[in-house]
């Protein structure tokens, strides 16, 4: 377990390889803690990814040796990491029980996402796939923040941006998954009609 | 849409965003101009914009409905750390702030607490534990308490009589020291004034003689009757009987040289040896006049020691030596005193100092005499070296009969001596008291004429109008007693450390005695299973017979006689069920420190609970298969009129059987569950053990006390509606609100839990198991019983689809060998 922290201590040099080892690390560590979570309906309502990295943080780290940006950057790949896992067991689930055709969202004023329904996460994971081909920045604010449970400071400091730009980025981000989302809406209601 | 047109609307996305409506639009249409479709893609994103909603989601903790999830995450758990957590979540809300940081520490509770993943539950594996003490460790800290306790009387059994003892001698030595001290200085004071009296009597009785012989008497009478003729001083002086009184005198006293004067009875010196003493023909000096007024009613006085001072003698000449005399009358022959005759000078002196002297140095103290001024008349030893050592602000020469006896009010050297005013200094305790008139000895030091700290003893003479002081130095005086305490001390401490020794010795080996006869030392720890407020579960093997068992240890607070009466009866009961669907009980004890132990059979496999959480609701035959198997373990229980109390899907334990298919085994029965109110319970303590009363009966909430075995058919019901659900009957955050959710609503039904329809038989069989009165339910577990098995053949669930579950669900929790148990412990890295 010492290579994570070194990993991790390593500081501002972050390498692509050595995120590479991270997060197959990490992912063999998360993909079993959220199993037990994934299997059944009601667990899957007590899953959050942000405490699982957080688990997968206090297990694997040594506190002492790792900086602020250090424990910043492993949640921003644990992010990653719960992307992955989430939106791997939607798929799975998906192919399973419902026949391939995904319930509608419901968009609520204050959330955008649920991401303890599947279908959530397969939209956002969508529209992720979209946004960053468009802009991506902005994918990467919209996957730590939601996948990583991340706050806009922490995001400011994995990218080394300035918080007012990552809080603009942000919200015009959210502001175009809105605007798809509804658009999306309108879509499947014309077809049904 | 492009990556660069989409940087196109995110730059015109950025400027027009805090822009007002009729600003933004103008500024829109001009920027974009012909571009429509352009204008259409800002506009609809600004209308989706909402800062404040960003800013808002943006700082939540994630993209959760968090306190929905925590409140759920609670019930589901059940766990014994259900109201902490609770308490957790709860505060979170009320902070409304749903900031990073609440969160982390909503995820950090939920994380490290088994109880979430159902694994609180004790004879279940779970990958959460944490590596505990070995069992000697757990011993140790068992009877470190005890140890600690003999410590403690032990060292209080050393330390006090040392202490006790000691201070008794010591208080003892001290006063003894302290009383020879009074007695050597009272003894040598009285030996002193006595010998003092003696010298000045004998001296004087000395001279009255010499005053009465006729040689000495004539000639004196001779000088009386020349005066008569009112003589010239010269022919006084040159009176023959003065050589005559001289040669008597020097016969008399037996020494080459006699000081000696005469004075008439009017008041005229006739004679004198030397003219410092008194000029011959002259009156008498107003000094002397009065002494020789007294000797004239014929009384013997002593002169002096005193210095006599001749007017016009230079500084530069050494200071006389003090003069002391005896002064006697001459009686003519009708015996009328006619003279006054003194005898004396300063070998008189030398030899009253010297008196003094002997005594100091052979005593190793100050003693010396003082006149009513306060003056030291004679020379003191002491004085006499302090003064040679510059410790004294006087000179050697200076001392005798010119020392004012005074505390200079700090210790003298040679710096200080200058400051001092000895003139106008206050006497010294001993001078002030001598001085009037009494004879004591002071123990309690004070300072002497020095500075130094001394003790003495002082009488005085009232015949010659002398103190007589001896002081011994405080320190001097009081070393023994210092030498006896400060051994003392050492001997305490010695003892002292030699007994706490022997008592940490004597607690280590009873301690060790403890633990050899502990009957759980028969057991080796390997791991903490679960813990909670009645106590901890370890998993242990027994030591001989290398047999993995559930070792529970509940600690004995709130307890009374009544209530471990009833444990005691229950673990008799539970350990002699011997269905094989009940846990079975290896040992059950009590220690002598009130807590009770149970060795269980340790429990491989799944809870109920954890089953649900894998694969949601299950197929209804295998739900009737599993309750049926509760059915006959709990049939036998209650035939031996002993009541589980607390049926849950945490405490039936799911396990494969090749041949049988699902196994099922209750435990955790009856034992360590108070009979008082369960509200009380579960409100009174956040980490209670009983947790969340989600499946008790109803009847409970309202009288404890009153339950019976249909109560137990109430909690069996939930088990079934949990199996068949997927979900606990009632979910609810708040205590009371579950409380009153149990008390009067009926839980959603099965078919609408599972999203598929239910036959009726089955929801009916649940719903007569949960029913809110206890006279709606089943009679009796065997009613149920038979129930289940009129209907159960509809419901086929065979060992091969159980065989088929556990492979899917089943992997994870494959019986795990307890030498892979502890390798796994020693590899994790927390």
């Amino acid at each position: 377990m010492n290579s994570i922290n070194d990993l991790l201590s390593g500081g501002s040099a972050k390498r692509a390889s050595e995120t590479d080892r991270l997060f197959a690390l990490m992912y063999t560590d998360l993909c079993r803690l959220a199993s037990r979570f994934l299997q059944s309906e009601p667990m899957r309502n007590q899953l959050s990814s942000a405490s699982l990295v957080h688990q997968a943080y206090v297990r694997m780290v040594d506190q002492s040796r790792v900086s602020w940006q250090g424990k910043t950057h492993f949640f921003a790949i644990g992010a990653t990491v719960m992307r992955r896992i989430l939106v791997d067991h939607a798929r799975k689930v998906h192919s399973l029980k419902r026949g391939g055709h995904w319930e509608q969202l419901q968009l609520t004023d204050e959330i955008t996402f649920h991401l303890n329904q599947d279908r959530d996460v397969m939209a956002l994971d969508g529209l992720l796939v979209s946004l960053a081909e468009l802009h991506p920045r902005q994918a990467k604010i919209v996957e730590l923040r939601f996948f990583g449970g991340m706050t806009m400071r922490e995001i400011a400091t994995e990218l080394n941006a300035d918080l007012a730009s990552i809080e603009k980025d942000w919200s015009m981000a959210r502001a175009w998954m809105r605007r798809e989302l509804r658009r999306g809406e309108a879509d499947s209601q014309t077809q049904d009609g | 849409m492009d990556a660069a047109r989409y940087a196109r609307v995110r730059e015109l996305f950025l400027a027009a965003e805090d822009m007002a409506a009729g600003d933004r639009e103008r500024f829109l249409r001009s920027e974009t101009g012909e571009d429509q479709e352009l204008l259409n893609e800002v506009c609809s994103l600004l209308q989706e914009h909402d800062p404040d909603a960003a800013k808002r989601e943006g700082e939540q903790s994630a993209g959760f409905a968090r306190n929905a999830i925590a409140r759920q995450a609670l019930n589901a758990g059940g766990s014994v750390r259900a109201a902490s957590q609770s308490s957790t979540a709860s505060e979170s809300t009320e902070q409304g702030t749903r900031n990073r940081r609440s969160h982390d520490k909503v995820s950090n509770s939920i994380g490290t607490s088994p109880s979430q993943t159902g694994g609180k539950d004790p004879q279940r594996d779970s990958v959460s534990v944490k590596p505990r003490s070995s069992s000697a460790l757990l011993w140790a800290q068992q009877t470190r308490r005890s140890r600690r306790r003999n410590n403690k009387w032990l060292w209080l059994a050393a330390l006090l009589p040392t202490a006790l003892i000691g201070w008794f001698t010591y208080d003892r030595v001290n006063s003894t020291m302290e009383q020879s001290v009074r007695d050597e200085l009272r003894g040598i004071a009285d030996s002193m004034s006595h010998a003092t009296r003696r010298f000045l009597i004998d001296k004087s009785r000395l001279v009255e003689s010499w005053s009465r012989q006729p040689g000495v008497q004539s000639s004196v009478i001779e000088l009386v009757e020349l005066e008569r003729g009112n003589p010239q001083s010269d022919e006084l002086r040159n009176a023959a009987a003065t050589g005559l009184l001289e040669a008597q005198l020097r016969n008399l006293s037996d020494q080459e040289e006699v000081q000696f004067v005469v004075w008439s009875d009017t008041f005229r010196t006739l004679a004198s040896s030397e003219d410092r003493l008194a000029a011959v023909g002259e009156p008498v000096s107003p000094r002397d006049a009065e002494m020789i007024a007294s000797v004239m009613t014929g009384q013997t006085v002593i002169f002096g020691p005193q210095r006599i001072d001749l007017p016009g003698r230079s500084e530069t000449q050494a200071p006389e030596l003090p003069v002391m005399a005896i002064v006697v009358p001459v009686s003519n022959d009708e015996g009328q005193v006619v003279a006054a005759l003194l005898v004396g000078g300063t070998e008189m002196f030398d030899e009253f100092s010297r008196m003094f002297f002997d005594v100091a140095n052979a005593g190793n103290l100050d003693a010396y005499a003082v006149n009513e001024a306060g003056i030291m008349v004679t020379e003191s030893p002491r004085a006499a070296t302090l003064a040679s050592m510059k410790k004294l602000d006087a000179s050697v020469e200076e001392i005798a009969a010119r020392l004012r006896v005074a505390d200079p009010g700090t210790l003298l050297n040679s710096n200080n001596i200058g400051q001092v005013q000895r003139a106008t200094s206050p006497p010294t305790a001993s001078v002030a008291s001598v001085t009037s008139g009494s004879s004591t000895v002071r123990i309690d030091p004070y300072r002497n004429y020095a500075g130094q700290l001394v003790v003495g003893a002082w009488r005085w003479n009232s015949d010659s109008n002398l103190g007589i002081i001896a002081e011994r130095q405080a320190d001097a005086a009081f070393a023994a007693v210092r030498i006896v305490r400060s051994s003392f001390l050492l001997l305490g401490t010695l003892l002292f450390i030699t007994a706490s020794m022997a008592a940490a010795f004597l607690a280590r080996a009873s301690t060790a005695e403890r633990v050899a006869v502990h009957p759980l030392s028969r057991y080796e720890v390997l791991r903490e299973l679960g813990s909670g407020g009645m106590g901890q579960v370890y998993l242990a093997r027994h030591r001989q017979l290398g047999r993995d068992t559930a070792l529970k240890v509940m600690i004995g607070d709130r307890r009374d006689k009544q209530d471990q009466l009833r444990f005691d009866r229950e673990a008799r009961l539970a350990a002699s069920l011997s269905n094989p669907h009940s846990v079975m009980i290896y040992d059950y004890g009590r220690s002598e420190d009130g807590e009770s132990y149970c060795v269980m059979e340790f429990l491989r496999g799944l809870t109920l609970q954890e089953v649900v959480e894998r694969s949601g609701s299950q197929p209804i035959g295998r739900a009737l298969f599993v309750i049926s198997q509760v059915c006959e373990a709990l049939n036998e229980a209650h035939s031996l009129n002993l009541l589980h109390r607390d049926i849950k899907p945490q405490n039936i334990m799911l396990s494969l059987d090749q041949s049988v298919g699902d196994w099922a085994v209750l435990f955790d029965y009856g034992l360590a569950k108070p009979l008082g109110s369960v509200v009380d319970t579960v409100q009174s303590s956040e980490t209670h053990w009983s947790g969340t009363p989600t499946y008790m009966a109803p009847e409970r909430f309202r009288q404890s006390n009153s339950m019976d075995r249909r109560s137990d058919i109430y909690s069996l019901g939930c088990v079934a509606y949990f199996l068949l659900s997927g979900r606990p009957p009632f979910i609810e955050h708040e205590t009371e609100s579950l409380f009153a959710l149990i008390l009067s609503e009926q839980p959603m039904s099965i078919s609408q839990q599972r999203q598929e329809s239910v036959p009726d038989e089955i929801s009916q069989l649940v719903l007569k198991c949960m029913a809110k009165r206890p006279d709606d339910r089943f009679e009796s577990i065997s009613q149920l019983a038979d129930a289940i098995a009129s209907i159960h053949h509809r419901y086929p669930w065979t060992v091969e689809d159980a065989k088929r579950w556990w492979k899917d669900y089943g992997d994870d929790s494959e019986p795990v060998a307890p030498a892979d148990v502890r390798g796994n412990s020693s590899a994790d890295p927390t």
